[in-house]
């Protein structure tokens, strides 16, 4: 599904990710842990395009094809999501108009039927449910004025309705409360299938006790220096990330 | 020698027959404006007010003044714009700045609510208008107010009695045709004591052949406790230019809300002067600009605020793309007896080229000690960031920046009270900024 090999990126000049190796096959889900500054988000930035990362090494390729060579419009319509770690409030456009136009623009590029209002409209009223939100949400210009909780669930939302094949979730649960964390997280795990692949970005173990990953990496100094199961996470929720630290600068 | 545009227009105001005539107050007004007029001239880029909008084009051939004789030689009737969606209106049609009964709804004349054709009025009863006209301009009086005054002869005149309440918005239509003419009118607006109106002023030219100026000065008096809810829609195409202005006074706890919209044109200048008369009084303006090829969009705005407890808001936003330019203007004045006077004004705008050019210019001038006045202005592009947001979820690059342009421009008609005119400005906005989304957008309103 997604094959990064050897991958090295800058931000603004300066080496961030540096060789990154990373294998993820369809349906599974992986966690990338580190502490602050190790490339987390970078590495999350990379695979959706943002503009600023810049690949100096390596390749991506995703479900066959140079990921790299993408422009992150097409990235998406391909069937990967990022799921921002800090939303971004866009006011005087509408959730509804913004989802129904992302929707479409997949659509047409899958070569189906736009949808029209009264079907999308059907369609988003089921995917609400899934992250708890009211309809009038919908009516809200995007993200504007919503909570952090509400940030978070909007990008599930999102999500549910774009239906990707590969999500990337940068620091979800960063600004959550507990109660917020299990509705994003069940509204995640609902959407977990044997099409669907997902890196989950984050900073604490906490989120994976409600998404419960099938490989969870250790990420420090822009290289991914452990790989195991999920109870990698546990041990670093004990131990810190002190010695992953050691690890890299003796690796 | 070729004589000079003033003297040229002054020459018109002496020869031509226009209503009223023979009536001395209308016949002394019109003299002392033509005076007045030999005095000024027309404003100049040496004027403080007057620096960022040359008119020296105007100046060197003012185009010919349409007035009522000429009008019989139209011919032909024009094609009048389509009406706003899901809003009832009462229109009034002016072409060429000449009241056309045959294109209008009729009028109003009953106890207590005229609207009607100035014209009219001057001809059957100019006591009606009388002490009315040329009330307002006061001393923000320029050489465009005093030939619009020297020339009087049509616009709309719109008088409501205590406690009249008319819910039907009054649309005034002025259609420009043919090439290189001017057009004037006067709108007189008092609405006494406790009343309300909307007054919607759409300024449209009929084809791509019409050019020239128009030049539209309102005069209105909001009385206690009424309300006034006035927007201008300026959709002129390129060749045109445009001279208006509106002078309002409000009286104690009297509420004016405006909203203009300025979507076309060749070089524009808006003056909006409104002076809070009375305690309590409130105003609202809010303005956009739509800017494309070389339009040139001056709004010059000046809140007065002279009673105890009034409360200003202000709020316009430009987007300029090619090489157009905008000026806003915004002075808010507090005078020394203006105790709690609450003012806030912002000016945003967006710039989508790097040849388009925005000039801010607020000015707080306040001897009062105790009010709240606030304003900030900002120049930027598009944010990077929203752009990679949307593209991130599959939207393409020119979507994406033009759901965005659209957005911003949207954000300064929020607080504008009536739906269908809110959506109608929107889409006029989106079809010029992103044609391609205008259907998409617009199904959903439906919707809501």
């Amino acid at each position: 599904m997604l094959s990064i090999k050897n991958l090295s990126a800058d931000v603004d000049g300066k080496p961030i990710l540096k060789g990154i190796n990373l294998e993820i096959g369809s349906g599974e889900v992986h966690a990338i842990m580190g502490p602050n500054g190790s490339g987390k988000s970078t590495l999350a930035n990379v695979i959706a395009g943002r503009d600023g990362y810049e690949v100096t090494g390596g390749s991506v390729t995703y479900a066959g094809n140079d990921l790299l060579e993408l422009e992150p419009e097409e990235r998406a319509r391909d069937g990967i999501f990022l799921a921002f770690q800090y939303p971004v409030e866009i006011p005087g456009v509408s959730n509804v108009y913004f989802l129904k136009a992302a929707v479409n623009a997949a659509r047409k590029h899958r070569g189906e039927e736009e949808l029209d209002a009264m079907d999308f409209l059907k369609l988003i009223r089921t995917k609400l449910k899934l992250v708890e939100m009211k309809e009038e949400f919908m009516h809200r210009a995007v993200n504007e004025g919503f909570s952090g909780g509400e940030k978070k669930r909007n990008e599930i939302l999102q999500m549910a309705m774009l239906e990707p094949t590969l999500a990337v979730l940068d620091e979800t649960d960063s600004g959550l409360d507990i109660d917020a964390l299990k509705v994003v997280a069940g509204g995640v795990n609902a959407l977990r299938s044997k099409d669907r692949s997902m890196i989950v970005v984050t900073h604490y173990q906490r989120l994976l006790d409600y998404i419960v990953p099938d490989h969870v990496h250790v990420l420090s100094g822009g290289k991914i220096v452990k790989s195991g199961d999920k109870n990698l996470a546990l041990e670093l929720e004990r131990e810190g990330y002190g010695w992953v630290e050691q690890l890299a600068q003796a690796g | 020698m070729a004589i000079s545009a003033e003297q040229q227009l002054l020459e018109v105001a002496r020869d031509v027959t226009l209503a009223g005539n023979g009536v001395d107050w209308v016949d002394a007004f019109r003299k002392n404006a033509a005076k007045e007029f030999g005095e000024r001239g027309l404003p100049t880029a040496t004027m403080e007010d007057w620096r960022y909008t040359n008119l020296r084009g105007l100046a060197r051939k003012f185009p010919q003044p349409v007035l009522a004789e000429s009008v019989g030689a139209q011919g032909s009737v024009p094609a009048v714009p389509a009406r706003i969606p899901d809003l009832v209106t009462i229109r009034l049609v002016f072409v060429d700045g000449q009241f056309s009964a045959k294109l209008s709804d009729g009028h109003i004349n009953s106890s207590d609510m005229l609207v009607e054709n100035l014209a009219s009025v001057l001809k059957r009863d100019s006591s009606l208008v009388k002490g009315l006209v040329g009330d307002r301009i006061g001393n923000h009086a320029h050489g465009f107010t005093a030939i619009n005054s020297a020339l009087l002869d049509d616009g709309c005149v719109i008088r409501f009695g205590k406690n009249a309440d008319l819910l039907t918005p009054i649309e005034l239509v002025y259609l420009s045709t043919g090439s290189e003419r001017s057009r004037f009118a006067r709108n007189v607006i008092h609405l006494d004591q406790g009343s309300r109106a909307t007054v919607i002023e759409r300024f449209v030219s009929v084809d791509e052949n019409a050019s020239g100026l128009t030049s539209v000065i309102s005069e209105i008096s909001v009385g206690a406790n009424a309300s006034l809810s006035h927007y201008r829609i300026q959709e002129e195409n390129a060749a045109s230019s445009h001279v208006g202005g509106s002078y309002v006074g409000v009286a104690a706890d009297g509420r004016y809300r405006n909203a203009t919209a300025s979507l076309g044109g060749n070089v524009v200048r808006n003056d909006l002067v409104v002076a809070l008369n009375g305690k309590g009084a409130d105003c609202q303006l809010d303005g956009v600009v739509i800017g494309q090829g070389k339009t040139h969009v001056d709004n010059f705005t000046r809140i007065e605020h002279h009673e105890p407890h009034g409360t200003s808001r202000e709020h316009y936003r430009s987007v300029l793309d090619d090489r157009s330019r905008s000026i806003f203007h915004g002075r808010v004045f507090v005078a020394v007896d203006a105790q709690k006077t609450d003012a806030q004004q912002s000016n945003q705008s967006l710039l989508l080229s790097e040849y388009a050019e925005s000039d801010s210019k607020p000015q707080l001038e306040i001897y009062a000690d105790d009010v709240k006045c606030a304003h900030g202005a900002t120049v930027g592009q598009l944010d990077e960031n929203s752009v990679f947001y949307l593209k991130s979820r599959g939207i393409g690059d020119d979507e994406a920046r033009g759901m965005l342009t659209v957005a911003f421009a949207s954000e300064a008609l929020v607080e504008l009270d009536n739906d269908p005119l809110r959506k109608a400005i929107e889409l006029a906005v989106r079809s010029r900024l992103a044609p391609e989304l205008a259907e998409a957008q617009s199904i959903f309103e439906d919707q809501q």
